[in-house]
């Protein structure tokens, strides 16, 4: 019981890395839900084995991503789209320009594949380089190609889905 | 805009408030419910094992108690390899359990469950295959023995050709059925996801 306050303590704390990668990865609300719901429960099964070794937001990275890649969706939905709904509110700015520029960023990282998505992921948590080569087990050199890849292409992307007004 | 503007609006951006879970809403999502392919496959292995079981201890207690000795060689014979196939299945759901229970690095992870399913489906087919010329050798046994007890005089081996033939028709028909039922099986529940699998592996292993 004391371990299962402990667990949803540090949840709670943390809910915004399960948050975020829900968001980059699901493309609507119940899909989102549901993936919620399953790195909770892959996270509290493997919680008994957390000895403490890295920071609990490291570990929970991990788990998330393990969990959001391998994660089967419901049968009904169909392919997934690219669509506003599903993406993480953006800041309200009161310059529309940066909204819809953000818009645009956001629906290119959408398009991207689950890998490219777990580096932007933790790119954007400010993780380096050498930090998410450990997270998902490649050499932080390789990192630095796909992240300079992934950077070429949303910049590209954001490009087509920006139209300023 | 590129993605490092992203991440510095992003890190300007205070924490939203709107879409934070109680420790009640938290608690409330502990409860197991199988979604994930690991669970998936926990679930097949467990169903997996405790049919094996069930036709394990009937084979023992058919073994042990029936009076016929044909009877108790083909059960005996099949005690084995439901046996066999319960350890290798146990060795899987160890693998699988251990998997859930150690978060490892996305690509280790990823390798560690193609494996899985790979392994399994690869000795399911084995075991399947070997389960049908092995019923029918037995029961070919059985038929002749028990042509020998009830001391009805067997037919030489020049003159049994048209029964060996229909035999072996049936064991190649049953194969192929076999086959086919098995592939679409695997095909329909791990088929697609092995290649989304693969396809992840391969992304994370090429340096582009």
């Amino acid at each position: 019981m004391a371990s299962e306050q402990a667990f949803i303590s540090m949840i709670r704390q943390h809910q915004n890395i399960v948050y975020k990668v829900c968001n980059i990865y699901m493309d609507n609300a119940e899909d989102r839900e549901d993936l919620f719901q399953e790195i909770t429960l892959q996270a509290w099964q493997a919680y008994r084995r957390f000895r403490g070794d890295a920071q609990f937001s490291t570990w929970l990275y991990r788990v998330a991503l393990n969990t959001a890649i391998t994660f089967l969706k419901k049968e009904k939905r169909q392919p997934a789209t690219i669509s506003t709904e599903t993406l993480p509110e953006p800041v309200a700015y009161h310059e529309p320009a940066i909204e819809e520029q953000l818009k645009a960023m956001y629906k290119a990282i959408a398009g991207l594949s689950k890998i490219d998505k777990a580096l932007v992921a933790l790119y954007l948590e400010d993780y380096s380089y050498q930090q998410i080569a450990e997270v998902l087990g490649i050499s932080a050199n390789n990192v630095a190609v796909k992240m300079n890849r992934i950077k070429a292409r949303l910049r590209d992307d954001s490009k087509k889905y920006y139209q300023p007004a | 805009m590129e993605l490092d503007d992203l991440k510095y609006h992003l890190q300007q951006q205070a924490p939203a408030p709107g879409e934070q879970r109680s420790a009640d809403d938290i608690a409330a999502l502990l409860k197991p419910r199988a979604r994930s392919v690991v669970d998936k496959l926990k679930l097949s292995l467990w169903f997996e094992l405790l049919c094996s079981v069930i036709f394990l201890i009937v084979a023992i207690v058919v073994m042990c108690t029936a009076e016929s000795r044909p009877t108790r060689i083909y059960f005996g014979v099949f005690g084995i390899t439901s046996l066999l196939f319960c350890l290798l299945l146990g060795f899987l759901l160890y693998r699988v359990i251990s998997l859930s229970s150690t978060p490892l690095p996305v690509k280790k992870n990823l390798e560690t469950i193609y494996y899985i399913i790979h392994h399994f489906s690869r000795r399911y087919n084995q075991f399947t295959s070997l389960l049908l010329p092995l019923c029918v050798a037995l029961l070919y046994g059985l038929i002749y023995q028990d042509m020998v007890t009830n001391g009805i005089e067997p037919i030489s081996l020049a003159e049994q050709w048209p029964l060996l033939l229909q035999l072996l028709g049936y064991c190649i028909g049953g194969a192929l059925i076999i086959y086919f039922i098995r592939t679409w099986y695997f095909r329909k529940l791990y088929f697609n996801y092995l290649k989304q699998l693969r396809e992840c592996i391969r992304e994370l292993a090429t340096a582009s």
